[in-house]
C-alpha cells in the first residue's frame, strides 16, 4: 500500500528574492559568491518557478549564466549542493521603451524540510548599476 | 485541503493617472517618486493574476516595471527584487475607438505583507500617462 494517495499542495506562500553582481565560477557553488534565494519551510515546500531580471540603468551588459543549485542544508561543500539548473543570461541594452527579457526558469520541485536553493552567475554582472534581481516562488506545506 | 481562493482581490485604480514627476528608471532603489503600491497580500497569502495597463491618449513608447517588496523600507535595495517588465509601444489617442491596453501576466503568489509596486519609465507621463491595475485572489 502506498503512503499516502492523497495530493498535498501548498498552505503558505513562500517566496524568496536578491540581487547578484559578483561572477562565480565555481560549478559547484563551494566558494565564491552565492545567492541564497529559497529555503524551504518545517514541513517541505515546493518550488514553482524562478525569475531573473536583469536591472542595469544604462548601457548594455555582458552576457554570462545563471546557476541553480539545490543545498541539503547540511552546509556548503561540493558533496551538499548539486547543480539542477543552467540558463544563459544575454547581452542587452538597457532600454526605457522596450522590455528587457523576461527570464522565467520552471522548477516545480518538492524540496525537503530547511533545504536551500542557491544561485550564482558565471561572469560578473556588467553595465550600468549592474544587478540581476533573482526570485524564486513557491509555497510551504 | 487545498488553499483555494477565498475572495476575488482587484486593486484596480489604486494607481491612476500617472503625472510628469512620477516616472522612473530606477530598478533596484525604490525610494525615489514614480514608486506606486498596486496591492499589499493580505493574511494567508494573495495570488496575483494579471497586470491590465491602459494608456491615457498620445503616448510614446515606455515600459512598465513590476516589483515585489517584502514589506521592509524600499529604499534599502535587498527589501526589492524586480520581477516582470512590460512594453508599450507610441499610441495615438483616438476619439472614435478605444484606446491601446495590454494585460501582463503575472501569475505568483505573494506571503502575508509583501507588496507588488509598479514603475514607468520616464518619457511615457505625456498625453495623460498610464493607468495601471493589477487582479488576483487572497487565498
Amino acid at each position: 500500500m502506498p503512503a499516502n494517495i492523497d495530493p498535498i499542495f501548498t498552505k503558505t506562500p513562500n517566496i524568496g528574492f536578491g540581487n547578484i553582481v559578483t561572477g562565480n565560477t565555481d560549478r559547484t557553488a563551494a566558494s565564491g559568491t552565492t545567492l541564497l534565494v529559497f529555503t524551504a519551510g518545517t514541513n517541505g515546500s515546493f518550488l514553482r518557478n524562478i525569475t531573473a531580471k536583469l536591472c542595469h540603468t544604462a548601457s548594455s551588459n555582458a552576457a554570462s549564466v545563471l546557476r541553480i543549485f539545490i543545498n541539503d542544508n547540511t552546509g556548503t561543500a561540493a558533496t551538499d549542493q548539486f547543480l539542477v539548473r543552467e540558463y544563459t543570461i544575454p547581452s542587452l541594452t538597457f532600454s526605457d521603451s522596450a522590455a528587457l527579457l523576461d527570464i522565467d526558469i520552471p522548477m516545480n520541485i518538492a524540496l525537503p524540510p530547511s533545504w536551500r536553493v542557491y544561485v550564482t552567475v558565471g561572469t560578473t554582472i556588467t553595465g550600468t548599476n549592474p544587478n540581476l534581481s533573482v526570485a524564486a516562488f513557491g509555497g510551504d506545506f | 485541503m487545498p488553499a483555494g481562493v477565498l475572495a476575488p482581490h482587484p486593486a484596480s485604480a489604486l494607481l491612476g493617472f500617472i503625472t510628469a514627476t512620477t516616472s522612473t528608471s530606477t530598478r533596484t532603489l525604490l525610494d525615489g517618486a514614480g514608486v506606486y503600491l498596486l496591492a499589499t497580500a493580505t493574511a494567508n497569502g494573495t495570488w496575483f493574476e494579471r497586470a491590465s495597463i491602459n494608456l491615457g491618449a498620445t503616448t510614446p513608447a515606455g515600459v512598465a516595471r513590476f516589483f515585489v517588496n517584502n514589506g521592509g523600507a524600499l529604499s534599502t535595495a535587498t527589501n526589492n527584487c524586480l520581477v516582470k517588465e512590460q512594453s508599450q509601444r507610441a499610441t495615438v489617442g483616438l476619439a472614435t475607438g478605444p484606446q491601446v491596453w495590454t494585460d501582463k501576466w503575472l501569475d505568483f503568489t505573494l506571503p502575508n505583507t509583501y507588496r507588488l509596486y509598479v514603475t514607468v519609465s520616464a518619457g511615457v507621463i505625456a498625453g495623460g500617462g498610464w493607468q495601471i491595475a493589477v487582479f488576483g485572489r487572497d487565498l
